[in-house]
């Protein structure tokens, strides 16, 4: 559970880890990424705005999951977008900067919500079956 | 201090019933001692009872009072959830929402829905609905009982 007490270990942990696979996926690549300090920048504001707007979960328990997921899509997405279009006062974007990181926010999210849908599913299946071993052997 | 026994076959449940004038060491001392063997005591306007923590499926807040559901029967409580939920721990009490607190051994199956909301069904097929926060607690609950009992 994300919390304004593990917000910034977590946006650390995650940048940490992005940023790893970044220089090991260049290295194998043999890929040199010019725009190295404003990459990382960005890097850094998208995995601070989809940490907060993860950590929002707690605040909408009341509304159905998949509107929730669907909401933080496109607070992620608009905070992508809007970051690029921030970056771009400053420094030259490539043409296709927007489409690349439509599709790098996109299926890394599509991924990771459909791994945790499939979990919750399993998590319920495996605790009715806890539920049904205790009700036996009452 | 002066105590009276009295057998009352037509009784239908026994009850106890202390009368004091201050609230001294010994009547503190029974009153814990009665608190000790985790009773809990239900009323209801004109009624009281006391309860055994396994009689009850769960707990919930309506308009700040605490009332626990029994099979048929619902009695207002004095403790608050959180201190139900810490003290009863070991009888399978366990929070599900900010105002709720269910027996996790009165919990017949779950059931989640495609938007992953989840409702527990109780041995009594009445149906109280989890919240989403509550959900990691309850699952590690659930394991921690059958690891213990296996």
């Amino acid at each position: 559970m994300i919390d304004r007490h593990n917000f910034w270990s977590i946006v650390s942990g995650v940048f940490t880890c992005l940023l790893i696979g970044k220089i090991i996926l260049e290295s194998i690549m043999g890929y040199r990424d010019i725009n190295y300090a404003e990459n990382i920048l960005t890097m850094f504001i998208i995995t601070a705005a989809a940490t907060a707007i993860l950590g929002m979960h707690k605040y909408l328990q009341n509304v159905p999951i998949l509107l929730v997921m669907l909401l933080q899509y496109v607070g992620l997405i608009g905070s992508v977008m809007g970051a690029i279009w921030f970056l771009s006062r400053f420094t030259d974007v490539a043409p296709s900067g927007y489409r690349d990181m439509f599709w790098s926010v996109t299926v890394p999210y599509v991924v990771l919500a459909g791994v945790y849908y499939i979990s919750f599913f399993r998590e319920v299946k495996k605790a009715n079956e806890l539920l049904l071993e205790m009700n036996r052997e009452k | 201090m002066k105590w009276i026994k009295t057998h009352e076959p037509k009784l239908r449940e026994n009850y106890l019933e202390i009368h004091y004038g201050d609230l001294d060491k010994e009547i503190q001392d029974m009153i814990a001692y009665l608190e000790s063997k985790n009773i809990l005591m239900g009323r209801k306007e004109t009624e009281s009872r006391l309860i055994q923590p396994e009689e009850i499926y769960y707990c919930e807040i309506v308009d700040r009072k605490c009332y626990a559901y029994l099979k048929e029967e619902v009695w207002q409580l004095e403790e608050g959830l959180a201190k139900l939920a810490e003290r009863y721990e070991m009888h399978g009490f366990v929070r599900i929402s900010k105002s709720m607190v269910v027996n996790i051994f009165k919990v017949k199956r779950i059931q989640a829905d495609f938007n992953m909301r989840m409702n527990l069904v109780l041995l009594n097929e009445e149906t109280v609905v989890m919240s989403r926060s509550y959900r990691n607690d309850f699952f590690r609950k659930l394991k921690n009982i059958r690891m213990e009992e296996t």
